[in-house]
């Protein structure tokens, strides 16, 4: 592992975000919208209902944007290179396959922090919800989260890698077929029984779960964390194990250097 | 005094299906040698450099640069290699020194920012340094190419096509400046283009390549004479192209 090479990819997405102003419409404006949207049918519900639910459903909406930015923002980093037509230059230099993803992840780490800053801030300033409230586990639930959707963007760029750009669109529509298996605004429970078991194979169910146990009886579970975590190892080994394999395919079969 | 080899394939082969790609080729590339890489679209060329840069795998045969096998050594080597053509861009968004400074870390380039002045003065595009890549025309945005191709010092160039689609002043001056370089630095280079006039200024040796297998090899003067059969004493590669793209076609 690079250092140097590493950093390479982070500067290069540093300067592409500088130059485009839908980049920081995708970081900062649309979690910002979306957010004010939420939060006023949160608004609405609480009057009808209880504020437990409302908290429910404005803690998923902002965990739930960690596993989407990041699971798509790989991806469209990524299809980045491919539309500028700097793909093959870039492969072309001594970066390995890990450097060169390695760059994309922590590029999405970087805004997915100032996404969840602003995000805290509104919903804090203008709805009372303090998601500091779910306490140290926010941490561990935004871990779990970051390595599922880490996993997810790997998986999207074998997709691309292995069948082109043209399903580039699949690395920003993909995370909301997850959505509705993945017990972001609703209990597992709410499921009809086979989709419960669906749901439990997904990390991130655990800490939707988790969240709402938090919110509701002040305990962190412990038990949801690590179920979410040894899933996501799997997935994590399952995804790179995935990507090597359609590498070493495309190599073979002369796409790596169609993808453009 | 044995041969200082940079380059050498053997019996390199690649089948797409059922389409050969690369027949059985084997060459070589000494230190200092610019190799002219020619054939008609389709032959194998892009293939080849393809397989030498470690994007395509080979289904046979051996690469080895600088000594070492490519395939164990493949980001080691490419350190000291560097690649370029019109086909692809610098990221489209990004200003021309940002480009070169990414690149520049890429291949752990020290002292990158006097580099990058430095390649933009040989090649005369100081004065674009702070614009984006995509207000550059095409000539512009090649000699970008050719700043990133310099930029480590590569022992090995490979230059797929670098100058197609530019005005004949701009591939002039193209090619003026990476004889000097080469000139200075003593980089190997092998060279594609479509354009004989580009290979009869920079290469010493040619090698004509036509659905996948070497067809043809040797100087442009020898290679000349060889082909058309004449006494010729000035190269004329656009002829002996002409000659062997349509006697191969033929026989196919």
């Amino acid at each position: 592992m690079n250092l140097h090479r590493v950093f390479a990819i982070v500067i290069r997405h540093y300067f592409t975000a500088i130059h485009q102003l839908e980049r920081f419409f995708d970081v900062l404006i649309s979690p910002v919208l979306m957010i004010v949207l939420w939060g006023f049918l949160s608004k609405y519900i609480q009057g009808l209902n209880t504020s437990t639910l409302a908290s429910f459903l404005l803690g998923g909406i902002i965990l739930w944007a960690i596993f989407e930015k990041v699971g798509t923002d790989i991806g469209v980093n990524f299809m980045f290179d491919i539309w500028d037509r700097n793909f093959i230059n870039v492969m072309a230099t001594p970066i390995t396959f890990l450097e060169y993803l390695t760059g994309l992840v922590i590029v999405s780490f970087i805004k997915i922090l100032l996404t969840l800053l602003s995000m805290f801030l509104i919903a804090s300033i203008f709805y009372n919800f303090q998601i500091t409230s779910l306490g140290f586990g926010l941490i561990l639930f935004a871990l779990n989260l970051f390595i599922f959707a880490s996993s997810f963007g790997i998986f999207n760029i074998s997709l691309v890698l292995r069948f082109g750009h043209s399903i580039g669109p699949l690395t920003w529509i993909l995370p909301f077929f997850v959505q509705p298996f993945a017990a972001v605004f609703y209990p597992v429970s709410i499921l009809p029984s086979f989709l419960q078991k669906v749901a439990y194979l997904i990390p991130i169910s655990h800490v939707f779960e988790g969240m709402r146990q938090v919110l509701k009886t002040g305990q962190f579970s412990i038990e949801q964390f690590w179920t979410a975590f040894i899933l996501n190892l799997i997935y994590l080994a399952l995804s790179i194990s995935f990507f090597a394999f359609i590498l070493k395919k495309v190599l073979k079969s002369g796409k790596l250097v169609k993808v453009i | 005094m044995g041969k200082n080899l940079v380059l050498e394939v053997k019996n390199l082969r690649k089948k797409f299906g059922d389409f050969l790609a690369i027949d059985d080729i084997s060459f070589s590339l000494e230190e200092g040698e610019i190799l002219g890489f020619l054939g008609p679209n389709g032959a194998g060329k892009s293939t080849t450099i393809y397989c030498l840069l470690g994007l395509i795998d080979g289904d046979f045969g051996e690469i080895n640069i600088f000594g070492k096998d490519l395939k164990k050594h493949r980001s080691e080597i490419l350190k000291q290699v560097n690649y370029a053509a019109a086909e692809f861009s610098l990221p489209w968004n990004l200003k021309l020194w940002e480009c070169l400074y990414v690149y520049g870390k890429i291949y752990e380039v020290k002292n990158i920012n006097k580099k990058i002045d430095e390649l933009l003065e040989i090649f005369e595009i100081s004065h674009l340094k702070n614009k984006h890549i995509r207000d550059l025309s095409f000539g512009q945005r090649a000699r970008g190419n050719l700043c990133k191709a310099f930029l480590n010092n590569p022992k090995l160039l490979l230059l797929d096509e670098p100058m197609s689609s530019m005005d004949p002043d701009v591939v002039d001056k193209g090619i003026s400046l990476i004889k000097q370089i080469q000139k200075e630095e003593k980089i190997t280079i092998l060279y594609t283009s479509h354009n004989m006039w580009e290979i009869e200024e920079v290469a010493s040796n040619v090698i004509f390549i036509n659905h996948g297998k070497i067809i043809a090899q040797g100087s442009p003067l020898a290679l000349t004479k060889q082909v058309l059969e004449n006494k010729a004493d000035e190269p004329n590669l656009r002829d002996v192209f002409i000659h062997l793209s349509r006697i191969k076609n033929e026989s196919t």
